[in-house]
């Protein structure tokens, strides 16, 4: 029992000291404090970090509007790839390229000679040890048409952010929209697939951004979606335990906007923006971001871009294109089937020329 | 000569193959168990494929399993008579070793057999939602020659002296402890993994053994 007191006892003194410690005063003084450290640590930072990059010797290269700088071991191989970074952008964009214009985008290979340049700019490519000449091109495509795109309206970044960038490293990566076209477990995805072009509009996030909830989904979609929200009370409970719809609608309406998710995914939403861009050719990208066209529906703006008449057209070839992509998943190459019989046979040999009982 | 030792080589190793063959008979059917015909296109195809790709893995391990137990049996009874038999025999030793791996060979067939035809009535017997697609043909090609590449590497090793086996057995070991023993010392030396590259990538002997062993893909 004197152990209780003696507990009871210390929490009694010891409480108010950490009670007291809180107060508002105390708090405010101690952001100050720690606020005024970490200006100063990081006035030194960049400071060292302006020494570390007067040091190394570094190269500008320019191609069209794009500026690239790269350090001098590293220079020849960027150089190789900013041209076509350039001239794919501008084939892409049209004259909406030059947005790169202010930006100096800074190219770096993972070990190069004079080790990392510190940059505090968001326009750094950090690229891994001897990367080729195309890897170059694709990620500088990559950078400066998220640069382009984070031009863009409203409705058009709702759609796919600007970090989705079309003619970078995603572009020829169809078997991927394949495979999620098929694989989706969502009712609109497999009966895009299946040739319902409305159903493409919802899955591809088009059409029915105004309710989402329901535009998107059927019930079964709503009921699986809920059932991996984890244990929740609620609406979320309900319908987890096989309430009616309604509660798997409230539940999902619950939900921020942010974590519903698309029938398919931003790859096959960027394939489309693709497909629209390398139908329409020069001028598509001016004709997508038209002021004119702000506010219209996205299918029809993407159908404007690509010069269609209708946007049922430009989804027939979205969906042509991504049909063709049909990965070869589970396949026997000729080439290594015969390196397998020829192994085969190798092996065996080995076993005749054995030197036992000679 | 070859259909007397075709017809020794089939008494000694039936039983194994009769176990390994309703194995591998069974396993396609076992990998599409977890596909709900009842369901039909409403079922979570993500989750479906990765079940069919988890028992893919054991195809492999089957065809290496086969292979090795065929190879052993193959080669069992001549260490164990100390090749008085093949002595005896007008023939030289290459002709005999020819004979002894074309009957193994054609033994082989009989568990790639039953892979295909396991995995033709797993196909027909499954309703698969508009995308996917069954490859039981690819899949027993594919088994069969990873077992005949496996079966060699066995046969040869088994052909040879207890010494040659012990040198390969070593060699493999001492890679794997020199491995463990760099991975102790906190080096950044690595010489397993240069090796399995020359081994299991193109055009390595063991290429046949990777890549996606699914009866049912996209």
């Amino acid at each position: 029992m004197s152990r209780f007191w003696l507990c009871v006892w210390l929490c009694a003194t010891a409480l108010p000291a950490p009670v007291a410690a809180q107060s508002r005063a105390e708090l405010d003084r101690r952001i100050a404090r720690l606020t005024g450290l970490f200006e100063h640590a990081e006035a030194l930072r960049v400071r060292a970090d302006s020494v570390v990059r007067a040091r190394v010797a570094v190269d500008t290269i320019r191609a069209g509007a794009l500026r690239v700088v790269a350090a001098r071991s590293i220079a020849n191989v960027v150089a190789q790839g900013v041209d076509s970074a350039w001239r794919s952008l501008e084939a892409t964009f049209g004259p909406s390229a030059r947005a790169v214009t202010p930006h100096a985008i800074i190219v770096q290979f993972w070990g190069q000679a004079e080790g990392t340049i510190p940059y505090n700019d968001a326009d750094v490519v950090n690229l891994p040890a001897q990367a080729s000449a195309d890897l170059v091109t694709r990620f500088v495509i990559q950078h400066g048409a998220a640069i382009v795109r984070s031009t863009e309206d409203s409705q058009l970044t709702a759609w796919l952010p600007p970090q989705f960038a079309p003619g970078g490293p995603a572009r020829d990566r169809l078997d991927i929209v394949y495979i999620d076209l098929v694989t989706s477990p969502r009712s609109k995805a497999h009966r895009c697939y299946l040739g319902d072009l409305v159903a493409c509009r919802a899955a591809l996030a088009l059409r029915g951004r105004e309710d989402p909830i329901l535009e998107w989904f059927d019930a079964a979609d709503r009921r699986a979606i809920v059932r991996r929200l984890g244990r929740f009370a609620g609406n979320v409970d309900r319908c987890q335990r096989g309430g009616p719809d309604e509660t798997c609608d409230a539940a999902m309406r619950a939900l921020p906007s942010r974590d519903i998710p698309t029938p398919l995914s931003v790859a096959a939403r960027l394939s489309l923006l693709q497909t629209a861009l390398d139908a329409g050719g020069p001028g598509a990208y001016d004709r997508l971001r038209d002021p004119r066209s702000v506010g219209r529906p996205m299918d029809e703006r993407l159908a404007l871009a690509a010069g269609l008449g209708s946007s049922d057209s430009l989804l027939s070839a979205w969906r042509a294109h991504v049909l063709a992509a049909r990965p070869h998943t589970v396949e026997v190459s000729a080439p290594v089937a015969w390196a397998a019989v020829l192994w085969g046979a190798m092996l065996g040999v080995l076993a005749l020329r054995s030197t036992r009982w000679r | 000569m070859f259909r007397q030792l075709l017809y020794t080589q089939w008494k000694w190793s039936r039983l194994v193959l009769l176990v390994i063959g309703l194995a591998a008979f069974a396993l396609p059917l076992l990998s599409v168990q977890g596909v709900r015909p009842d369901d039909l296109g409403r079922f979570d195809v993500e989750q479906m494929l990765a079940g069919v790709q988890t028992w893919g893995l054991l195809y492999p391990v089957l065809a290496t399993a086969a292979a090795l137990i065929l190879a052993m049996t193959t080669w069992g009874p001549d260490h164990r008579g100390k090749h008085i038999y093949a002595l005896s025999l007008p023939i030289p030793r290459w002709h005999y070793a020819l004979l002894r791996f074309g009957a193994g060979c054609v033994l082989l067939a009989a568990p790639v057999a039953m892979v295909w035809i396991g995995a033709l009535v797993a196909s027909a017997a499954t309703n698969l939602p508009a995308g996917l697609e069954t490859y039981p043909t690819i899949l027993a090609l594919r088994f069969g020659l990873a077992a005949l590449v496996a079966y060699a590497a066995f046969f040869a090793i088994s052909a040879g002296t207890n010494r040659t086996a012990g040198v390969v057995l070593g060699i493999i070991g001492g890679l794997v402890v020199a491995q463990l023993i760099l991975l102790i010392a906190d080096t950044n030396i690595n010489v397993l993994s240069p090796l399995l590259i020359r081994l299991f990538v193109w055009p390595g002997p063991l290429e046949i053994f990777t890549g996606r062993w699914m009866l049912i893909d996209v």
